[in-house]
């Protein structure tokens, strides 16, 4: 095992020999993302694009944190996916074994965006090994990943399945599973805080501000005997039932057991086939005003940003609520204060960066202040710092007495902050 | 979204295609609204059911085709009280018998296109689509929208609960979700200007479209039977109406 500082250059990836996978670490803005780009191909090297000799063109692959773009769109079912990238994926190929493991082979006839954020990831990266690319870089998307499935995505590259794929695994995690790397690489820290491409310069995130800004009194929440299932579909949650007083709660259970579809129910997005949802001891119909009790921090940052500025966006959500004046702008101060957003509130969200966007996402969603907030992967895409000072901003609203449901896999975040677990497994509450 | 759970026989893509030509001109041709009606009910609508795709021709029936109907049955039935070209007020029935004519062919034409499109497996579009002719980047265009609209419609659904959430829909009325529909332009269009360029840039550095045009090659067992009624009914149909339209001068 070769855990050394190496820094990752253009020169140490091209020294990456094939069959080989490398963990590849590194802040937000560290230049990770071009540089893997460049090595993929996709984008050129400083000093011109190399030639490949003609009729020698390599596949090559990237698969970056919007996993969903790296599904080909090509395809209407997992099977043609895979299919698509190797005709013989299923049966006699090197990954069709991988395919096993990543649990892909039960998805088979499901449409691939129909996928979980884990479940697209598996897909993306047996597609994409399916290849046989010469180069194949996993840009962190794997944070959406089961610890579990990491290790094992990781045990098959390392046992050389891949034999005639170079891999590079980028995840800001990776101290959670570094030693099962062959090597790791690490980008300069000096470049650190600078989107390379607009030059915009990011405040760090201040937490230690009130961010919380409650507009409800704290109130306890019972989950009775909910029942939710999709149209065509088997039953996703069959009775799940639990009592939460205000707090952290960590929302646990493997990729599709059906979280992000409790949070929904929760939300009011989705109304329960069955159950009851009691709030502060009266029962709430939260599906016929969505929002008003629990709101919601979707995974996807890009299809929950709908203004054409960044503060907009940020009081959009507490004016939708009916704040107005005073409180309203203090409201968006503190958000926009402590995500590090007020020098770029000018901005249009959806010209800024994934990790922005995220932040900006995160911020619009606790400036509404609800007495109860569900994150899904509030970390998603962001390094170490960033990540500490998301989980200090969420002990913050924790501290005015509001309750925080957190989707995550990251184990670095479980540590973090302990929370008490809500483990979902075959529909219910286990435990 | 292409049925995937089909339940009979597959024709060959090639008689598939013949038989929605003849099927379609036959109908241009059609001018008898019972034999037209009696095409649908008997014929396409039964073969939709079978197809699996009968609650999806109802779908497009009743949300499509009858409300068209009725607002010609209005204007020409009782407003004009005639055919086209005829005066007004002079034959009501002959004013309700176009609307009707006009609303059953919709119909039927409606019924032809899910048929020839909706009733392929997810697994053969590739391989019709290159027996009709379709190669290179024409392919991948038509392969691809087949996958885009329920993508479309599902990043759709996810801003709308996006919306809902953030409290920006006060209920979940039928109307409540009309008002949005402005709002879901926005960040549609950006999903759909960064995907697009993210999954062209994809396509090219994994060699997707050569692959799409080799996966075309793999071959399936089809219906002759299946083949040789949906040709011979086709023909038969466009037969019938070239006669009658003869023998109408």
């Amino acid at each position: 095992m070769d855990h050394s500082q190496q820094v990752a250059t253009p020169e140490t990836l091209r020294e990456i020999k094939r069959g080989r996978a490398v963990g590849l670490a590194g802040k937000n803005f560290s230049g990770r993302t071009r540089l893997l780009r460049c090595w993929t191909g996709f984008d050129a090297w400083d000093g011109g694009q190399e030639e490949a000799e003609p009729g020698k063109k390599e596949l090559s692959a990237y698969i970056g944190p919007e996993v969903y773009n790296s599904i080909s769109g090509l395809a209407t079912t997992v099977r043609q996916e895979l299919l698509l990238h190797s005709p013989d994926v299923l049966d006699g190929n090197p990954v069709s074994g991988l395919v096993e493991n990543l649990r892909l082979s039960s998805l088979y006839e499901r449409n691939p965006f129909t996928l979980s954020g884990g479940e697209q990831t598996c897909l993306a990266v047996a597609s994409g090994l399916a290849l046989g690319p010469r180069a194949l870089a996993i840009d962190c998307p794997t944070e959406q990943l089961d610890f579990e499935v990491k290790v094992r995505l990781l045990e098959w590259l390392s046992n050389g399945a891949g034999a005639g794929t170079a891999t590079v695994i980028a995840d800001n995690r990776l101290a959670e599973y570094e030693d099962e790397f062959e090597q790791v690489v690490r980008m300069r820290e000096e470049l650190s805080c600078e989107s390379p491409e607009r030059h915009l310069h990011f405040e760090p995130l201040a937490p230690e501000g009130n961010t919380c800004g409650m507009h409800f009194a704290p109130c306890g929440m019972r989950l009775d005997a909910l029942e939710f299932g999709y149209a065509k579909g088997p039953g996703v949650l069959r009775g799940v039932s639990a009592s939460l007083e205000p707090g952290l709660y960590l929302l646990d259970g493997k990729n599709g057991a059906g979280k992000t579809t409790l949070a929904k129910v929760l939300s009011g997005v989705l109304r329960p086939a069955e159950g009851r949802i009691l709030v502060g001891g009266c029962e709430a119909r939260p599906w016929r005003e969505p929002g008003r009790v629990v709101g919601y921090h979707f995974q996807n940052p890009d299809l929950q940003l709908f203004s054409t500025t960044v503060e907009e966006e940020v009081v959009a959500g507490p004016r939708a609520l009916g704040l107005r004046g005073e409180e309203l702008l203090r409201r968006a101060e503190a958000a926009l204060g402590a995500f590090g957003l007020s020098r770029i509130r000018g901005q249009h969200p959806l010209d800024l960066p994934f990790v922005i966007r995220k932040r900006v996402a995160l911020a619009a969603t606790l400036a509404m202040g609800r007495p109860w907030t569900i994150l899904d992967e509030p970390t998603l895409g962001q390094d170490d710092a960033t990540s500490e000072a998301i989980t200090r901003i969420i002990a913050n609203v924790l501290s005015c007495g509001a309750g925080v449901i957190v989707i995550t896999h990251s184990q670095w975040f479980r540590r973090r902050l302990p929370a008490k677990v809500l483990r979902l497994e075959s529909g219910v509450i286990a435990g | 979204m292409v049925s995937s759970e089909v339940k009979f026989e597959q024709p060959h893509p090639v008689a598939r295609g013949i038989a929605t030509v003849l099927a379609l001109a036959g109908t241009f041709c059609a001018r008898n609204v019972v034999a037209v009606g009696v095409a649908w009910l008997a014929v396409v609508l039964p073969i939709a059911v079978v197809a699996g795709i009968g609650r999806r021709h109802l779908q497009f029936v009743l949300a499509i085709v009858a409300p068209i109907t009725v607002a010609l049955l209005v204007v020409w039935g009782w407003l004009v009280g005639a055919a086209p070209g005829a005066a007004v007020g002079s034959s009501p029935e002959a004013g309700t018998r176009f609307a009707a004519l006009v609303g059953l062919r919709l119909a039927l034409l409606g019924g032809i296109m899910q048929l020839c499109l909706l009733s392929i497996p997810t697994g053969d579009l590739v391989f019709t689509f290159k027996r009709w002719g379709l190669r290179g980047e024409g392919l991948v265009i038509v392969v691809g929208a087949f996958s885009l609209l329920p993508e479309l419609r599902l990043r759709a659904d996810q801003v709308l609960s996006a919306r809902l959430a953030r409290g920006f829909v006060g209920k979940m009325s039928l109307l409540g979700r009309a008002r949005q529909l402005p709002h879901l332009l926005r960040p549609l269009f950006a999903w759909a200007l960064r995907s697009a360029v993210q999954r062209s840039e994809m396509w090219e550095h994994r060699g997707l479209i050569l692959r799409l045009q080799s996966a075309a090659e793999q071959a399936r067992a089809w219906s002759g039977l299946t083949s040789i009624t949906y040709v011979g009914l086709s023909a038969a149909w466009l037969a019938y109406n070239l006669l009658r339209m003869r023998q109408m001068g």
